[in-house]
């Protein structure tokens, strides 16, 4: 009898140890996967900082030097996701085009592009894109002498469905992409810079212009003379998704950049950014 | 002790000082001056509340009695000649002061044009119409049929009288009291003459009201003017000053050329046809809606210089509803401005197409004032394929000034195309629109 329990004694000490090791065992496993973190996370924890990618020229109210002082949407949004990695942001201003911006993600020379970047198909084959921040309609901008004459009085409506005429756009942009599927009886006029598609559109060479309702819309803001010849149609059903480039395998940093921008209290409209605008363009006369 | 007052709150000694007091008023206080505007506009509703049914009455027996009388005839070829005549010469003239006077003034000067473009911003910052303009791609899936439909003509067919009555669509109802009073005049019998008997004292009654109104306007004038003089930007009016120049001054020429016209039928000096029509002028200029300016022309122009009453009830009534002479300025030199701005060279058939187009929206025009009638101009630019909504945008910024001379010319134009065409009454007992039982004698 004593012996048997002796025996269950012995027994329940070894399950007991088994137990415990065990436990120990399981234990210093979760450790050492708290100090890993997420492969794609960790990187960024040890450098201690984050690099943000973004084009070398300034580009108001979503990113621009004032007083010395990097400013804009784009650079809230960049501190913000910083912050909740936990780190300081760096920004790398190196890329000379919307498109470089993007190729600096896939190769791993920036942790992420927050940069106006319109979100495409083109562009999310080769990077993953957040859920937009800013949200913003496709716009054209008229001639108005051309849009009269050859619109001869139809509705525009109609007009810019079949729209037939010269149709300006930066070359190799999204809206150039956007324009072929969208237009497809246009005929694409591409041209270096914005500033050269909205001089040839004022200069009557080429009928239209076409970008997002906010760059369309920041010509009357920057030059009030070109109201007389230009006119804006904004296009309700083309929206253009503005969003952050991240790499395509790091699904944890793509999860913090959209709980960042889901925790952000509004949505950005084309108001508030050309509101935005003429206070990041107006002198210092707000104090 | 009733007349004296009568004579002190419309006598020009009274009325002038209001007037500069406004003016003073109006530049030094803006944001009062604002406030007080919509006394002014309670004013001229009340006027023309009271001119719908005058108007209605007074074309109605005018055409009557013109078409009963054998004699009558000779106003309708009247109306078919001077009407457009005098439209046709408004346009000529306003091309000629458009070759003196550039109205774009220099468009080179990118410093003024941008002050343009900056009044485009402002005034479609609203509505945002003039500057933008949303469209889908897809197209409307239930797309509503469209009947082929001729605006211009929209305009003048009237479906339903009491409609037209109801959204004071005056040109419509202009058009029903013609063809109305030609089949009156056919009515065999006494009846239509005791029909035409009560109208004439319905149109007494209104004249009556239109009398007690303008006793108010001074009070009124204060209001009305300040407020208007408030509304103008001195921007607006400096970046347009070239528009408004051209526009005014070929304004004035017309006015100076009316009152020898009015001078020289009613035997009187050019001086007297100014002051005699003083009160029409005057509401002219403070009110800016021509249609609230009929009666008291009317009035003016039988009592005070003496114009046969039945003529004069008929051609003052129907020239300011369809004689369209201010707006007919207004557009030639509009489209002239529009293409000016855009670089668009006008030979001479463009200003030939201009020139028949702008008296065609002339017509069109009837019964829209104020803003409403600067947007007509559309239907000039859209036949010559001009981009109008930035030039619309700058239009309405400028017309507080503008609609006072194109009103005045469309009223005290119309009294000179009144005198042209009607008698001077030798009875000194029909020198009155007061007695209604005065036609009854005649």
């Amino acid at each position: 009898m004593l012996h048997g329990l002796k025996r269950t004694l012995g027994l329940c000490a070894m399950v007991l140890m088994a137990f415990w090791a065990t436990c120990a065992a399981a234990q210093t496993a979760s450790d050492s996967s708290a100090l890993a973190g997420p492969p794609d996370l960790i990187g960024i924890a040890e450098r201690g900082h984050l690099v943000v990618a973004m084009t070398s020229f300034d580009n108001a109210p979503f990113y621009s030097v004032k007083d010395g002082k990097l400013v804009g949407i784009d650079v809230d949004l960049s501190n913000d996701i910083a912050a909740a990695l936990g780190v300081d942001v760096v920004f790398d201003r190196t890329a000379e085009t919307f498109n470089d911006v993007v190729a600096k993600v896939k190769n791993g020379e920036a942790d992420i592009a927050v940069s106006k970047i319109s979100r495409t198909n083109a562009r999310a084959l080769v990077v993953a894109f957040s859920d937009p921040y800013v949200r913003l309609k496709n716009a054209l901008m008229f001639n108005r002498l051309n849009l009269a004459q050859k619109s001869q009085g139809q509705d525009l409506g109609d007009y810019i469905r079949n729209f037939n005429g010269d149709l300006g756009v930066i070359e190799n942009s999204s809206f150039a992409n956007f324009a072929k599927l969208r237009f497809p009886k246009a005929n694409l006029v591409p041209f270096k810079t914005w500033g050269e598609v909205v001089d040839a559109t004022i200069a009557g060479k080429i009928d239209a212009a076409y970008r997002d309702e906010f760059e369309v819309r920041r010509i009357a803001e920057d030059r009030p003379e070109t109201s007389i010849s230009l006119r804006t149609v904004t296009i309700a059903d083309a929206r253009d998704a503005i969003a952050v480039a991240v790499p395509w395998n790091a699904p944890r940093l793509l999860a913090m950049v959209n709980q960042v921008i889901d925790d952000r209290p509004t949505e950005l409209n084309a108001d508030d950014v050309i509101a935005l605008y003429r206070k990041s363009i107006a002198p210092q006369a707000e104090h | 002790m009733g007349k004296s007052i009568t004579k002190l709150l419309t006598s020009s000694l009274f009325i002038l000082p209001i007037l500069a007091a406004s003016i003073l008023f109006g530049i030094k206080f803006p944001e009062l001056s604002k406030r007080l505007d919509p006394i002014g506009s309670y004013y001229i509703s009340l006027l023309k509340m009271i001119v719908l049914p005058y108007l209605f009455t007074t074309i109605t027996i005018g055409i009557a009695t013109v078409a009963a009388d054998p004699a009558g005839a000779r106003y309708t070829k009247r109306i078919a000649f001077t009407y457009p005549l005098s439209m046709l010469f408004v346009a000529l003239l306003s091309v000629g002061a458009c070759f003196i006077l550039p109205p774009a003034g220099n468009t080179s000067d990118s410093a003024a044009m941008a002050a343009l473009g900056s009044i485009v911003n402002k005034e479609s910052h609203g509505t945002q119409a003039a500057n933008q303009l949303e469209v889908t791609l897809a197209k409307p899936i239930a797309q509503s049929d469209q009947a082929a439909s001729y605006p211009i003509f929209d305009r003048f067919v009237p479906s339903n009288v009491f409609e037209s009555l109801t959204l004071g669509d005056s040109l419509k109802v202009v058009i029903f009291c013609i063809i109305f009073g030609s089949a009156l005049s056919m009515q065999p019998g006494s009846g239509n003459f005791s029909l035409l008997a009560n109208m004439t004292i319905v149109q007494a009654a209104c004249t009556e009201v239109i009398r007690w109104l303008n006793l108010m306007l001074p009070i009124t004038l204060f209001a009305m003017v300040s407020g208007q003089v408030a509304k103008v930007g001195l921007g607006p009016l400096l970046s347009m000053a070239p528009f408004i120049t051209v526009q005014i001054v070929t304004g004035l020429v017309l006015i100076v050329i009316s009152c020898f016209i009015i001078a020289r039928s009613a035997r009187v000096s050019p001086f007297a046809a100014i002051s005699k029509l003083k009160q029409t002028i005057l509401l002219a200029i403070t009110t800016r809606s021509s249609f609230a300016c009929i009666p008291m022309a009317t009035r003016e122009l039988v009592e005070n210089l003496h114009f046969n009453r039945f003529g004069t009830e008929l051609m003052m009534p129907l020239g300011t509803t369809i004689c369209r002479l201010g707006h007919v300025q207004y557009f030639v030199i509009g489209t002239i401005f529009i293409s000016q701005i855009y670089g668009v060279d006008l030979n001479w058939s463009k200003y030939e197409l201009i020139i028949a187009i702008s008296i065609a929206a002339g017509f069109a025009s009837s019964g829209a004032s104020g803003a409403v009638g600067v947007v007509m101009i559309s239907i000039v630019t859209d036949a010559l394929h001009l981009p109008v909504e930035a030039a619309i945008a700058l239009f309405i910024a400028v017309d507080p000034i503008i609609d006072v001379s194109r009103t005045l010319v469309l009223v005290y134009g119309n009294c000179a195309v009144t005198a042209m065409t009607t008698p001077l009454e030798n009875d000194p007992a029909l020198w009155t629109s007061e007695a209604p039982d005065a036609r009854a004698a005649a």
